[in-house]
C-alpha cells in the first residue's frame, strides 16, 4: 500500500461509511479492507435496511452496489437509492460488477448544473479489487464529502450550548441514540461549512422557530482574519426554500444581511450570512435592545429599520394580487392556506379564554357572532366576533390588493440591532409577496403586543383606546390616559404609522385589518401550558382585548351594504362570488358548495348532502350526522355569506334541507 | 422546442466532411446555429464566441476528451461540454462525466433523437 493511502487512511479514521450489497460475502471481505483503513464501516444488506441506516445514523459516504435487490439484470436499485432526493447531500461511490455506459451517465452526471452534487461521485467495477475501492473511498473523503477535521470549534461558556442541544431544538421527539448521532450529523454540516477556516467560536442562540435555529458564530481564516456571521439551520428543504428565496426576492443592497455559504447533511441544512461591519460580539436582538429603554435611540433604530433595510426590500417590486386582503393576511399570519384551519383556531383561542378567565373577575363570551369582555370594574365590551371577522372578507379590499416584498414575518428576536444603532433582519423562509401594510403591521404587533408592558388592564385598555382611535395613519396619537410604562411604545407605534403612512397611504382600515389578523394569529399560536404565570396571562388579556378593539373598529367594514354577486364555480374547485374569489375553502365546505351548486334553486335534502359530500349512507333521525351537517353548513356561510347569521345565499328549509340562490337575492 | 434566443452550438472536429456533421447541424438548427472547427481553431474561436454547448467529436480530435474538457472550461466554464463517440466505452464515459462534460452520447443518425437528447442536456 502506498504512503499516500496510509496518510490518508490515518488522516478519514473518523470517517464513517455506508456499505450496501446483498452479497454479504463481499460485503464482509470489502468492509474488513476499509476498516484496515481507519474507517467505520456501516453495512446493509438492501435498499431497505440502506435507507434505515441513513435515516438514523451519522454518515459520511456510502457505497452502493448498484443491483443491490436481486442481481437480476434489470435490477438497478442500488443506483436508484443513489439518486433518492432525500439522501442527494451524501456522496456516493457505484459499485457493480457489470459496468456500462448507461449506468456511468446515470450516476455520475449532474441531474442539474446547480446540483453539488451528482448521485454518485465514482463508479467502480468490482472486479478491480479492494485497492481500487480504497482509493475511491479515500479521493471521495478529500473532494466530496470536504470535512474539515482540523477545525477547532470553541462554544461561548456562557451559553451553554453543543450540537446535541441544538439537534435536540430542531428534532425534539428523537430517541437518545438518534439524537446522538443527529448532533454529530450537525458537527459534520459545520466542519463541512467551514472548510477553508481554522477555528469557529459559537457565540449565541438568537432564535429558534419551527425547527430553525439561529447562531451568532465568528470563523477565523487561516491568515488569522475573522469572519463575524450568523448561521440558520434547518431541515435541509426549509433552508433550500429559504435559498430561493433569497435568490428571487433579495435586494442587492450594499448594507444589507448577505448571504455568504450554505451547505447540507441529510438531515440539516445551513446558511450563514454576513452583517457587513456589524460588530457580533455586542449585537442584540430587537427585544434586548428595546428592553435597555430610551427612546431616542429606539427611535434611531426603527428609523434605519423603516427607511433603509424594509425599504429595500419593498422595492423590489409591487405586484396586485387578485385574493382579498383577508385571505392575504391569513396567510401572512399563519392562519390560511398551509396554517392552522379555522377549527383548530376556534380551538385554541377558546383554550386561551380559559387561560384569561382564570384571571380574577374576568370574563368572556362567544356568542352569536359576537364577543363580550367583562373586566372588573369596567362596563362590559361586546363586538363581532374577531376570530369570525378574520374569516370574512374585508368589503373594500375583496380583489385587487397591492403586495410588496416583505422579508418575511419580524419577531423581536429575528431583527438584530448592533453597537452603531443599526438593524439587521436574519430570517428570510417566510420572504414574499404580503400586502404593503404587512411589514409595518408586524413592527407595530412586535411592540404593542410583544415588547411593552403595563401594570394591569385597565392601563391595557386605555392603550388600546387610543391605538385605535386614529381614521388616518398619519394622525397624532394621543397619550392621554396612557401610564408612563407605554408612553414610549405609543411613540414608536406613530414612527412606524407616520412612516406607513408615507408610503402606503394614510387610510388605517386595511392597517387595522392586519393587525387583527396578527393578532388573532398570535393567539391561535399560543400552545396550552399546564402553568400559566401572571404575566403570560396578562399578555393574554391584553391581545384578546386588542383583538375585540380592532373588531369593533372595523365591524362595519366587514358587515356593510351586502355585496352582490353571483356565486358560481370554475374548473370544478375555484369558487366566485361576482368577481371576487372566495378562498381558503375546505375539502368538504368545497364539496358541500358544489353539491349545492349542481342544484342552484332546487331544494337539497340533508340525505343528499349526507350521501353526496360525507359519501356515507343516510341515517334518518342520526344527531351526529345532523350536528356535522349543520357545522358544515356553518363553516360555509362564514366564508360566503355577508352575514352568516342572515343567510342570503344558502337558504335553510326547515325540516326539509337547504336552498342555493346563487344571486344571493336579500330577503323581503 | 424552437426558443425565441438561438442557442450557439459549436462542433470540434478535425473530420470536416464526415456525414454525421451534417445529421448534427440539420437536427440542431431549430434549436440554433452549429459552427464546426477543427482541434486546432478550438481555442481561438471559443475565445472570440460565446457558446452555449460545446460539442467534442471524439474520435475526430487527436487530444485525449479529458484535456479538450479542461481547456474548454477554462475559456467557457459556462458552456455545456458534450463528448459524442460512434464507439462508446464504460471507462471512457467515467473519465469525461468527471471530467465535467455535461453527457456522454453515442453517435445516432435519427435527427429527432438528436435533438431531444441535446434539447435536454440544454434543460439541465
Amino acid at each position: 500500500m502506498s504512503q499516500t493511502l496510509k496518510r490518508r487512511g490515518e488522516k478519514m479514521a473518523r470517517g464513517t461509511i455506508l456499505f450496501a450489497d446483498n452479497d454479504a460475502d463481499f460485503l464482509n471481505v470489502r468492509s474488513e479492507f476499509l476498516e484496515d483503513e481507519g474507517y467505520t464501516v456501516l453495512k446493509a444488506s438492501g435498499p431497505e435496511e440502506a435507507r434505515k441506516v441513513l435515516d438514523q445514523q451519522r454518515v459520511q459516504l456510502a457505497i452502493f452496489d448498484i443491483r443491490l435487490t436481486d442481481d437480476s439484470e434489470g435490477d438497478i436499485s442500488g443506483l436508484e437509492l443513489a439518486q433518492e432526493p432525500a439522501y442527494r447531500a451524501i456522496p456516493k461511490i457505484m459499485l457493480t460488477g457489470f459496468p456500462d455506459v448507461d449506468t456511468v451517465r446515470t450516476a455520475l452526471r449532474k441531474r442539474h448544473v446547480l446540483d453539488e452534487l451528482p448521485p454518485a461521485v465514482d463508479y467502480i467495477p468490482k472486479k478491480d479489487g479492494p485497492e481500487a475501492l480504497i482509493q475511491a473511498v479515500g479521493d471521495a473523503f478529500v473532494h466530496a464529502v470536504r470535512l474539515n477535521w482540523d477545525l477547532q470549534i470553541q462554544w461561548d461558556p456562557r451559553e451553554r450550548l453543543s450540537f446535541l442541544y441544538l439537534a435536540n431544538l430542531q428534532h425534539p421527539d428523537l430517541q437518545d441514540d438518534v439524537l446522538l448521532q443527529r448532533a454529530g450529523e450537525l458537527e459534520d454540516l459545520f466542519r463541512k461549512l467551514f472548510y477553508g477556516h481554522r477555528q469557529i467560536r459559537i457565540g449565541r442562540l438568537l432564535w429558534h422557530d419551527d425547527g430553525r435555529f439561529c447562531l451568532t458564530l465568528a470563523a477565523q481564516t487561516p491568515e488569522g482574519a475573522i469572519d463575524p456571521r450568523i448561521l440558520v439551520c434547518g431541515e435541509p428543504e426549509r433552508l433550500a426554500q429559504e435559498l430561493n428565496r433569497m435568490a428571487e426576492l433579495a435586494p442587492e443592497t450594499v448594507e444589507g444581511t448577505k448571504l455568504a455559504d450554505t451547505t447540507e447533511t441529510v438531515h440539516f441544512g445551513a446558511v450563514t450570512y454576513m452583517l457587513p461591519d456589524a460588530d457580533m460580539e455586542t449585537i442584540q436582538s430587537f427585544r434586548e435592545f428595546f428592553e435597555g429603554g430610551g427612546e431616542r435611540r429606539l427611535k434611531t433604530v426603527l428609523s434605519h429599520l423603516l427607511s433603509e433595510m424594509l425599504l429595500a426590500w419593498h422595492k423590489r417590486g409591487q405586484k396586485v394580487e387578485e385574493r382579498g386582503l383577508m385571505a392575504l393576511y391569513r396567510q401572512c399570519a399563519g392562519l390560511g392556506g398551509d396554517g392552522l384551519s379555522q377549527t383548530d383556531v376556534e380551538s385554541r383561542i377558546n383554550a386561551l379564554i380559559q387561560v384569561v378567565q382564570a384571571m380574577s373577575g374576568v370574563h368572556v363570551e362567544r356568542r352569536d357572532g359576537l364577543m363580550s369582555l367583562f373586566f372588573p370594574g369596567e362596563s362590559p365590551l361586546t363586538c363581532p366576533d374577531p376570530v369570525t371577522a378574520v374569516y370574512r372578507p374585508l368589503e373594500r379590499y375583496r380583489t385587487g390588493v397591492a403586495c410588496t416584498v416583505s422579508p418575511g414575518r419580524l419577531t423581536a428576536e429575528n431583527m438584530l440591532v448592533d453597537a452603531g444603532r443599526r438593524a439587521w433582519l436574519t430570517d428570510f423562509a417566510r420572504a414574499n409577496q404580503t400586502p404593503q401594510w404587512w411589514d409595518y403591521v408586524c413592527l407595530e404587533a412586535i411592540i404593542r403586543f410583544d415588547l411593552s408592558h403595563a401594570p394591569d388592564l385597565l392601563a391595557w385598555l386605555d392603550f388600546e383606546n387610543r391605538l385605535v382611535e386614529p381614521s388616518g395613519l398619519h394622525t397624532r396619537l394621543s397619550l392621554q390616559d396612557i401610564t408612563s410604562d407605554l408612553r414610549t411604545s405609543v411613540n414608536l407605534i406613530e414612527q412606524i404609522r407616520r412612516h406607513a403612512g408615507g408610503r402606503v397611504g394614510t387610510d388605517t382600515l386595511p392597517y387595522y385589518a392586519g393587525l387583527l389578523a396578527w393578532v388573532v394569529g398570535a393567539m391561535a399560536g399560543h400552545k396550552p401550558a399546564a402553568l400559566y404565570t401572571h404575566a403570560e396571562r396578562m399578555r393574554a388579556a391584553h391581545m384578546l382585548l386588542a383583538a375585540v378593539k380592532l373588531s369593533c373598529r372595523l365591524g362595519e367594514a366587514f358587515s356593510p351594504s351586502l355585496p352582490g354577486g353571483q356565486l358560481h364555480m370554475q374548473d370544478g374547485h375555484t369558487v366566485w362570488m361576482g368577481d371576487s374569489r372566495i378562498d381558503d375553502l375546505g375539502v368538504q365546505e368545497l364539496a358541500l358548495l358544489k353539491c349545492l351548486i349542481e342544484r342552484a334553486g332546487q331544494v337539497v335534502s340533508r340525505q343528499t348532502i349526507v350521501e353526496e359530500v360525507f359519501g356515507e349512507e343516510y341515517v334518518a333521525d342520526d344527531k351526529a350526522q345532523e350536528s356535522r351537517i349543520n357545522t358544515l353548513v356553518r363553516r360555509l356561510r362564514l366564508k360566503i355569506e355577508p352575514n352568516p347569521d342572515r343567510a342570503r345565499y344558502i337558504l335553510t328549509l326547515k325540516g326539509i334541507g337547504y336552498r342555493l340562490d346563487v344571486d344571493g337575492k336579500p330577503s323581503g | 422546442m424552437k426558443t425565441s434566443i438561438p442557442h450557439q452550438f459549436l462542433l470540434i472536429s478535425d473530420a470536416a466532411d464526415d456525414h454525421w456533421n451534417q445529421v448534427l447541424r440539420e437536427a440542431l438548427a431549430v434549436l440554433g446555429p452549429l459552427q464546426i472547427v477543427s482541434e486546432r481553431e478550438a481555442a481561438a474561436f471559443l475565445q472570440m464566441h460565446a457558446v452555449d454547448m460545446v460539442i467534442v467529436d471524439a474520435g475526430a480530435v487527436s487530444s485525449a476528451p479529458k484535456e479538450l474538457i479542461r481547456q474548454i472550461r477554462e475559456l467557457h466554464p459556462g458552456a455545456r461540454v458534450v463528448v459524442v463517440t460512434a464507439s462508446p466505452h464504460w471507462k471512457i464515459a467515467k473519465a469525461v462525466i468527471q471530467a465535467g462534460a455535461a453527457d456522454y452520447v453515442e453517435k445516432m443518425l435519427n435527427r429527432e433523437a438528436i435533438l431531444a437528447r441535446f434539447g435536454k442536456i440544454l434543460e439541465q
